[in-house]
């Protein structure tokens, strides 16, 4: 054992590493692999091949979104990320050039972990950082000599003026890493050669020096980003002048590095990785993942809220359960517009679910725009394909299959499109574009964030199968606490549809209890109207504070009155 | 980079499926080919880049070959046709004021069909303009990824940026205008958090303060005094909303908007109570070409959004006076659009003196987003207006300009698929009568046209190659460090 162990115990340490990676991404965050891809679109395009080589670190980048585009599947995804970890490990390792303190080989590959909970870093940093480590240690080994010395300052600067610039070009700043370790004077000629290309290219001199695509928002790096080819270059450079210590020494770097590896679950905000499966919940459809997820741990940002609501109203339970979870007034239901990727998507979703066709595609539009390093996005593409093809403008919806057919995994779906594009009889009868279709008005309006309960009225007068918009309309005046224009809609929706769930009833009794008069028989249940007097009693006896009020927290007038 | 990039890609992607044999026995069809971009009939200066061309439906192999009616042959071969551009050019200038005949062969599984010819005039009236300057930007609503301001080269395919918002984050470029297409004196808006209106005269950048306290708004819509003292612009309060239906999507609408005219020499904005009433928008000024004149449009203030279908323009015009800067004291109304239930919108006389092109919308002054946008033509001797059939579609057609010796125009327009805008080219003969347009070549126009997620939009030609300092602009941007205006 103990042969076995001194013999592959770096291995299986290298693989319990990747293992930890594999499951973490597996396990605890599939969805944000799916945030990630969805914010790029990769295509199998020469000219998307050009563009890419067309900036520095632009090979980096290109490999990072054929990597990311994986993601789609979460397995595979989870596995490449383990992959690519255990490599900047391995080769962190490679480059210490020494056969103790394995452990500390882990420390920039545990950094980058942490790191990576930071949503905005790109997969094209870890790429960079990969190809500048490979060259380094390739480089390293041809700048030795068979004797096993250094070749001459000459050659190896001269090795060093064509390397540099390569390198840069392929994997952006990143270079510096190389140069560093390499030759530490031919930092300066790949800082020149950074600086000199920022006059040249359309980039702040900022975003250039940090990388243009390292990170999702320009010219801003964060610091643990900055800290890893510091790691390494130490690491490389000073681990071999480490005393190698014995089992003692080796026991404490392993349990610091175990302690280290703990901490990166600090670098994932639970909140944000929340809403990001909210966002991904409700792109897949799983309303009733949505609600377990709930029903768990009651949502409480707007993002989450309008995502469960949306859920609710899918299946139909809106009515009668909206009042189980939070909620954050009409802003719940339908976010105002954001300028931000995450929360446009996800309100587009609603809109799009709705009927209102235009508005989906306007969100869809304004999410990919808003997406900060100028990438456009295969999620909204497969949308502006879909509020196209069920507006019947199929020339615009071609172009947006055609794009998608130069994809991996949208693909098939952008060919099975394509075959229905102007067959208006197949559009008619899809089953989601198709009722879509119906649900679209047909007269002309402007939008108004303002006016959302008359356009879900609207919708609704236009289609009474537009259950969805029936269920809105009645929820935002209650949610805005405006019992009488509850009433009128409700008169309304009532004469043309039979709806009447609970937070109807609920709502009805009292406004009825308001009057002081009693609802028209049959109107409200009889357990409602028992349970309203007894919410009558409750609050008449404490008001807000009363101590037996919280067993109404899931009701209308609780919301109503005490508010939540 | 990308050039030579993209170079060595084609030339391998020539080498590996360039189609070979000749045309053999083909099937001679009684049909005009099905090409795209449609070429078939139009009119070119002989300065344009080739027009290479797709055959519209899918081929093994496309065969052309042209025929001068005044001499030389040009052939091409492969899955679309890409012509030389020297050899191309030779062709042109050999047949100016002459005719081009294609004829078209393609090939579908191993057999070649022969089409009926189709010709392209080559105009006798010059370019005199050396490319196009536009804003491409993806056709969105309120956020914009990456979009710029670029120039074209018309004969041959180069674009070069001019600047892109890439240079500064959260900027937005737009609304660009050279003197007369002399790029010499060019100016364009920033938006975004370092807004500012740049102006560069003579090569020297001054940045304007984005909002002006004495315009209680910003410069917007520029144009110039054709001596290049002046600069004619509205400010206006603009919002936008947007439509609930299929085929309608953005709105555009003015709470306010006046017109007046900058004077880059002293920084004084010459302003006047007829060009800013209170009642009315007035907006989009141009100036005649001998400069002694204002046109611009005027609506009466709507109460928006509520009204928005009420929202129609006339064309006004008021006399100036490039001496002393003042403007005259009677208001005409020239184009009386409300009367037709129309708006007019984007007005530009031709810098002859002759003509006077506008758009006429149902209502609106944002054309491009409305379909039923349609170019007109006044002519300005005889005072007759009419719709250029000749030119419109019935998608939205808009934003047109004239090159420097007023032969041509360049235009926006979506009729290629409805929803992105693309440029058009046509050329104007001695009776006021357009040939057809044609869509501006590319190398690879099917390609090019079907994957550019990108629309264009306030085309303009230019006299010379825009020189602009991009980066130098990006930190002169970033660095907020703005001219103030003042009133006169």
């Amino acid at each position: 054992m103990q042969k076995f162990f001194q013999r592959y115990g770096k291995w299986v340490l290298t693989c319990l590493f990747g293992l930890a990676v594999f499951f973490f991404w597996r396990i605890l965050y599939p969805f944000a692999m799916a945030y990630q891809e969805q914010l790029q679109l990769f295509l199998f395009d020469d000219d998307y091949f050009l563009e890419r080589m067309s900036e520095p670190g632009g090979f980096a980048r290109y490999l990072a979104e054929f990597l990311t585009q994986f993601y789609n599947n979460v397995t595979f995804g989870a596995a490449l990320l383990a992959l690519l970890f255990m490599l900047v490990q391995r080769l962190t390792w490679r480059l210490m050039h020494t056969s103790s303190h394995y452990p500390l080989s882990f420390i920039p590959a545990i950094v980058l972990w942490y790191a990576m909970g930071d949503e905005s870093v790109l997969l094209s940093y870890v790429v960079a950082l990969i190809l500048n480590m490979v060259v380094v240690w390739l480089v390293s080994k041809l700048f030795l000599s068979a004797d096993g010395h250094q070749r001459s300052l000459i050659l190896r600067s001269l090795a060093m003026l064509v390397i540099v610039p390569i390198v840069y070009w392929l994997t952006g700043p990143m270079v510096l890493l190389s140069a560093l370790m390499l030759l530490p004077l031919s930092a300066v000629y790949a800082l020149a050669l950074m600086l000199l290309s920022a006059h040249f290219l359309p980039f702040p001199m900022q975003r250039v020096m940090l990388g243009i695509s390292y990170y999702r928002f320009p010219v801003v790096l964060p610091y643990a980003l900055m800290l890893i080819p510091v790691l390494v270059f130490a690491l490389g450079r000073f681990s071999r002048l480490l005393h190698k210590g014995g089992t003692w020494l080796m026991a404490t770097e392993v349990v610091a590095v175990v302690v280290l590896g703990v901490l990166v679950q600090l670098g994932y905000d639970s909140k944000k990785y929340e809403l990001i499966e909210y966002d991904y919940l409700v792109r897949v459809k799983n309303w009733n993942g949505i609600i377990a997820k709930a029903e768990k741990q009651t949502p409480d940002l707007p993002m989450s809220v309008s995502a469960t609501n949306l859920a609710l109203a899918m299946t139909n339970q809106l009515g009668d359960r909206a009042f189980d979870f939070y909620q954050r007034g009409t802003e719940g239901l339908l976010p105002p517009f954001e300028r931000n990727f995450a929360t446009t998507q996800l309100t587009g979703e609603i809109f799009f679910h709705l009927g209102l066709v235009n508005t989906a595609q306007r969100l869809a539009f304004e999410a990919m725009e808003s997406i900060p390093n100028y990438n456009k996005s295969a999620r909204v593409i497969k949308r502006l394909a879909e509020t196209n093809l069920i507006n019947g403008q199929y020339k615009v919806a071609e172009k947006y299959l055609r794009m998608l057919e130069k994809t991996v995994f949208y693909r098939p779906w952008a060919q099975r499109m394509i075959v229905r594009l102007g067959d208006e009889a197949a559009i008619n009868s899809h089953p989601l574009y198709g009722k879509l279709r119906q649900y679209r008005l047909l007269e002309d309006f402007l939008f108004s964030e303002q006016e959302l309960d008359k356009i879900c009225g609207q919708l609704l007068m236009h289609n009474l199968q537009n259950q969805m918009a029936a269920q809105y309309l009645l929820l935002m005046p209650l949610l805005d606490r405006d019992i009488p224009r509850f009433m009128s809609y409700v008169q309304l929706v009532q004469q043309r549809v039979q709806y009447n769930p609970r937070a109807c009833q609920e709502a009805i009794a009292f406004a009825f209890m308001q009057r002081q008069q009693q609802p028209p028989q049959g109107l409200v249940n009889q357990l409602i109207l028992q349970q309203m007097n007894d919410f009558a009693r409750v609050y008449g006896s404490g008001g807000k504070d009363a101590p037996e009020i919280g067993r109404f927290r899931n009701t209308v007038w609780y919301y109503l009155t005490v508010g939540k | 980079m990308r050039k030579l990039l993209s170079a060595i890609s084609c030339l391998f992607l020539i080498l590996i499926v360039s189609c070979t044999g000749q045309v053999e026995n083909p099937t001679v069809v009684d049909a005009l080919p099905d090409i795209y971009p449609d070429y078939v009939g139009v009119t070119i200066p002989a300065e344009i880049a080739p027009l290479n061309f797709n055959s519209a439906d899918t081929v093994d192999c496309i065969d052309v070959v042209v025929r001068g009616s005044k001499g030389g042959e040009l052939h091409a071969r492969g899955d679309y046709a890409d012509f030389d551009i020297s050899e191309w050019h030779q062709l042109t200038q050999q047949n100016k004021g002459g005719i081009l005949t294609f004829t078209v062969c393609k090939k579908y599984n191993d057999e070649w069909r022969q089409y009926r010819d189709f010709t392209v005039s080559v105009s006798p009236y010059a370019l005199d303009d050396w490319g196009l300057t536009y804003r491409r930007i993806a056709p969105g609503y309120e956020v914009f990824s990456k979009m710029g301001l670029y120039q074209r080269d018309l004969s041959t395919f180069d674009e070069y940026a001019i600047i892109e918002n890439t240079q500064v984050p959260g900027m937005c470029v737009n609304c660009h205008s050279a003197c007369q297409t002399d790029p010499s004196k060019f100016v364009f808006h920033v938006r975004g958090d370092h807004g500012a209106t740049m102006f560069q005269i003579d090569g020297q950048r001054e940045w304007l303060k984005a909002n002006s306290d004495q315009l209680g708004g910003s410069m917007v819509y520029p144009y110039w005094h054709p001596t290049g003292d002046y600069c004619a612009f509205s400010t206006n309060k603009t919002r936008q909303a947007f439509h609930v239906v299929p085929n309608e999507r953005i709105e555009v609408f003015d709470l306010s908007s006046d017109v007046f005219v900058y004077h880059p020499a002293t920084h004084e904005l010459l302003m006047d109570s007829l060009l800013s009433t209170k009642d009315w928008s007035e907006n989009s000024p141009v100036f005649s070409p001998d400069g002694r004149t204002l046109y611009y449009m005027t609506c009466r203030q709507q109460d928006y959004p509520m009204h928005y279908k009420d929202e129609k323009y006339n064309l006004c015009s008021i006399s100036f006076d490039p001496a002393t800067g003042r403007f005259g004291e009677r208001v005409d109304t020239l184009i009386n659009a409300v009367a037709m239930g129309k708006s007019l919108t984007w007005p530009r006389p031709s810098y002859d003196g002759k003509y006077l092109l506008y758009t006429l919308s149902d209502y609106g002054y944002f054309s491009i987003w409305h379909e039923e946008s349609q170019q007109w033509l006044m002519d300005l001797k005889t005072g007759e207006t009419r719709e250029l059939a000749e030119l419109n579609s019935p998608k939205a057609d808009s934003y047109h300009n004239w090159s420097l010796n007023s032969r041509w125009i360049v235009f926006t327009s979506r009729r290629d698929d409805g929803y992105y805008s693309r440029l058009y080219l046509a050329c104007i003969d001695e009776k006021g009568h357009f040939s057809k347009p044609f869509m501006l070549p590319q190398r690879h126009p099917l390609e090019y046209y079907t994957e550019s997620i990108y629309s264009f939009n306030t085309p303009d030609f230019t006299k010379a190659k825009v020189d602009f300092d991009a980066y130098n602009a990006g930190l002169e941007i970033s660095s907020d460090q703005r001219t103030v205006t003042k009133k006169r």
